[in-house]
């Protein structure tokens, strides 16, 4: 298969999240248009019912906006890109904290064990 | 393509290979009588190859049938088709006699030819006319006979293959066609042994042509000329029993032959 | 448009293919049909293309009794090798566009083009993933109202499976066709599927739509079926 999905998610956020990081990392540019429903579809080998429930949902989020016969443009909004950001980290951050307190880490061990960790990086 | 084109050239590529090694042993065989006829300078060479091509024609059809048959018994997606049983086995049915007729029109011409040759004495006796007559019938009888047989080997076959869906006798499905065939070859032994009944059945006759038949003595032919006579009502029972088969064998496949 | 089979039994001698079984199919959705091997799952299919006849029940498509005929309306992928072996990729081709008048010889030629098969080969030459390629080719280039396929990635190596799944995708009347897939490998076609039913040993288990599973229950296809068997097990000791 083309994609793999983690098991307990639904498969529509599973897509939502990649199309914000294709949005992050400027794979889709602002402004720009998406991919047909189908096209995704292909792209991701998932049902197209799916794909259509992510765009609505994109849509919801103030991300996309589907235009009458033209298809489903990014949204020209200079804030999106830090908001989306932002949210995501914060998603990202959630994820750490929660499972670093599943194994009994203190706060302290969080941020140290990150500080080390970056630190190896470099 | 229509889809009747699309069966019938199926049913040819499907049984292309064997017949064209049946034409290839055929013409074996006919070069082999011409040639012993010629060393010999006998007529005895070509006449036991008509002799024996002529009776492998009988079993020539339902052999062929069954070949075909069961090429499509390996996986049965023959009938992954909307086209009727019907279509599905005369599409077969239309492509065997092609075969059977050109393999007859092949040995009549031989036997012409072998007998202008060998046997230049026959046509004294014999007209070209009342040749032609003889070949024709024979030819009739023998497609018939091709007929007969090939609605029955159809018959068995989809009784064996309508039995596949119980497994208690799929292992001796077989044992049931055995006694099919004894079953009904005995009635009919017994059907006829009853004098009453004998006689009726051969009690009305068809006069159809002289019968003639070769013979060669003292190195030379004679020709016997005599009746020969068609009892109607077995030729009606053999026509009515052909078809009845086919239409119990189409029968099946539809509603009995699973994939 | 509709499949119903209801309260559909088939059995092979004492062993039971299908028991009592009762679903529909409606068209715009893509289905699973999961289940190990010989759990009945092809049974189904054939009964539905009306290459089986139900021992018990009735299996129906737009209100009429499925018959031999129904394979008009109906493209079927069969596990099995579904060739005569002397034919080439060309010759076969033909073939099943004579027999059904929903063929189109457009999406055959970008299917074959797609798949990357040579049409002059013979079949019995072709290698096992080129002959399911031929297969879905053959299947795929029917417009047809329903599309069964029975275990269309078995045997093939991923980067096909991928190649296959996409022409699905692209080739795939969404709004008029039903899509079935059968088959054991439930991780692989998760993504495609709007709804997955659980068949065991001739018993439909569960039916369930796959977005919600996900959403209420959280949990995968596969996941939510080692549930229904363990549950089922547990019931029928």
């Amino acid at each position: 298969m083309s994609s793999e999905f983690q098991s307990s998610q639904p498969i529509y956020m599973q897509i939502v999240d990649r199309i914000i990081i294709d949005i992050l990392q400027e794979k889709q540019s602002l402004g720009g248009k998406m991919p047909s429903v189908r096209e995704m579809a292909i792209k991701m080998g998932v049902n197209p019912n799916t794909i259509q429930r992510a765009y609505s949902e994109l849509e919801r989020m103030d991300i996309v906006e589907t235009r009458r016969g033209q298809g489903t443009f990014v949204l020209e909004n200079d804030d999106l890109l830090d908001q989306l950001r932002d949210s995501m980290q914060k998603e990202f951050i959630e994820n750490y904290v929660q499972k670093m307190k599943e194994i009994g880490a203190s706060n302290q061990q969080m941020i140290s064990q990150l500080k080390r960790y970056l630190k190896e990086d470099e | 393509m229509n889809p009747i084109k699309g069966l019938l050239k199926k049913d040819y590529r499907i049984s292309r290979f064997l017949f064209l090694t049946w034409i290839g042993a055929m013409l074996v065989m006919l070069s082999f009588g011409i040639g012993m006829s010629a060393y010999t300078n006998q007529p005895a060479g070509t006449l036991t190859v008509i002799v024996l091509l002529g009776l492998s024609l009988a079993v020539f059809a339902p052999v062929m049938m069954l070949s075909m048959l069961v090429t499509e018994g390996k996986n049965q997606l023959w009938l992954y088709s909307p086209r009727s049983s019907y279509s599905l086995l005369l599409s077969k049915f239309a492509i065997i006699l092609i075969y059977q007729l050109i393999t007859q029109v092949l040995l009549t011409i031989y036997t012409a030819f072998s007998m202008y040759w060998f046997g230049k004495a026959v046509y004294e006796q014999l007209s070209i006319g009342l040749f032609l007559e003889l070949a024709i019938f024979v030819n009739i009888g023998l497609v018939l006979l091709g007929i007969f047989l090939t609605c029955w080997i159809t018959f068995y076959w989809t009784i064996y293959h309508a039995l596949k869906r119980y497994p208690k006798i799929r292992n001796f499905r077989w044992l049931v066609i055995i006694f099919i065939f004894f079953g009904y070859n005995l009635l009919e032994t017994l059907v006829l042994r009853i004098d009453a009944i004998s006689t009726f059945i051969f009690k009305y006759n068809l006069d159809l042509l002289p019968l003639t038949s070769l013979n060669y003595e003292d190195e030379s032919w004679n020709v016997l000329i005599d009746i020969v006579e068609i009892p109607i009502i077995p030729f009606f029972y053999f026509v009515i029993l052909s078809l009845f088969l086919f239409y119990i064998a189409s029968k099946l496949l539809a509603k009995k032959v699973e994939v | 448009m509709s499949i119903k089979m209801e309260a559909v039994t088939k059995k092979y001698g004492k062993d039971y293919a299908l028991k009592n079984v009762s679903i529909s199919f409606e068209k715009g959705r893509i289905y699973g049909l999961i289940g190990p091997n010989g759990s009945g799952k092809s049974t189904a299919l054939k009964l539905i293309t009306g290459l089986a006849f139900p021992d018990e029940g009735s299996v129906s498509f737009n209100n009429q009794t499925v018959s031999r005929k129904t394979s008009d309306s109906i493209a079927y992928l069969t596990e099995l090798d579904m060739f005569y072996e002397t034919f080439t990729v060309q010759e076969t081709i033909d073939y099943v566009a004579s027999q059904f008048t929903d063929f189109n010889h457009e999406k055959a030629t970008l299917l074959l083009k797609e798949m990357k098969l040579d049409t002059t080969k013979k079949v019995k030459t072709l290698s096992k993933g080129n002959r399911g390629r031929l297969k879905l080719v053959t299947t795929l280039a029917r417009d047809a109202e329903v599309i069964l396929l029975d275990e269309p990635f078995s045997g093939l190596d991923p980067l096909v499976r991928d190649s296959i799944v996409k022409s699905l995708l692209r080739y795939l009347d969404f709004d008029h066709q039903i899509l079935l897939i059968a088959t054991h490998e439930i991780n692989e076609i998760e993504p495609l599927l709007d709804e997955a039913i659980a068949i065991y040993y001739g018993d439909i288990i569960g039916q369930e739509k796959v977005e919600e599973l996900r959403e209420e229950q959280g949990l995968s296809v596969l996941e939510w079926f080692k549930q229904l068997v363990e549950k089922f097990e547990g019931e029928n000791k």
